[in-house]
């Protein structure tokens, strides 16, 4: 068995998979650890199929692909690693944020149907089906455009 | 554009265009040059306010990955009077 490409082959579909599966398993967001599972499975394969291709390798094969692999491997480790420790952590400061306890600061922003839309317009129209004027509102900025 | 995302994705909640980021930046949540082709992007942020229009709650993450959840957001919302 040749561990050495069986492993780096194992790290390469983990980043696809990041992207193609929408949270297979709970607890995946904060830390991705299903992903890091797999990789790290992959980089034991790797390690111990490199062991045997360059320790005995009369028996095994895998001295060239097995390198190539393992350096994608470690490559793909480190962007993930990069992306999920570093980059998605890189935010502005926002000092001047509202904050819990002050108003909201107003505004008027267009709604697709309605009439354009402010914080006090939603407190005060009564939402659905009640009567009454909501108890209150979330605002959510959502991080995207088009 | 945001009608159909929200046809498509089952939204019925107001769905508001902040398209020259004029709201985005009075709440200081520019996070500029971060989009995809460098456009000025929001960071994501989530509010509560009551219903006087002050702010009972506030997310504004330190991951952009790791947003507000909803049980998190109902959580708070059960508590305003």
């Amino acid at each position: 068995m040749e561990l050495a490409p069986v492993g780096g082959i194992c790290t390469l579909p983990c980043r696809l998979c990041q992207h193609a599966c929408t949270r297979p398993v709970s607890g995946t967001r904060d830390v991705p650890w299903v992903s890091f599972l797999l990789l790290g499975t992959g980089l034991a394969f790797l390690f111990v199929g490199l062991r045997r291709a360059f320790g005995q390798p009369q028996q095994y094969r895998g001295r060239i692909a097995g390198p190539i692999l393992g350096a994608l491997s470690v490559l793909f480790v480190a962007l993930l690693c990069f992306v999920v420790f570093y980059q998605t952590r890189q935010l502005p400061a926002s000092p001047g944020a509202p904050k819990v306890g002050e108003r909201a600061p107003e505004f008027v922003l267009p709604d697709m149907s309605n009439p354009p839309v402010s914080p006090s317009s939603l407190l005060s129209t009564p939402f659905m089906n009640s009567q009454m004027p909501p108890k209150g509102v979330v605002l959510v900025f959502y991080r995207g455009y088009w | 554009m945001s009608r159909d995302l929200c046809r498509k994705a089952g939204y019925t909640f107001t769905f508001l265009s902040d398209a020259k980021a004029e709201v985005i930046r009075r709440y200081d949540l520019l996070h500029s040059g971060a989009g995809v082709k460098g456009q000025d992007i929001a960071r994501p942020a989530e509010f509560l306010l009551d219903s006087a229009g002050v702010i009972r709650w506030a997310n504004l993450t330190e991951d952009y990955r790791v947003r507000a959840r909803p049980d998190q957001l109902l959580e708070q919302a059960r508590e305003l009077k």
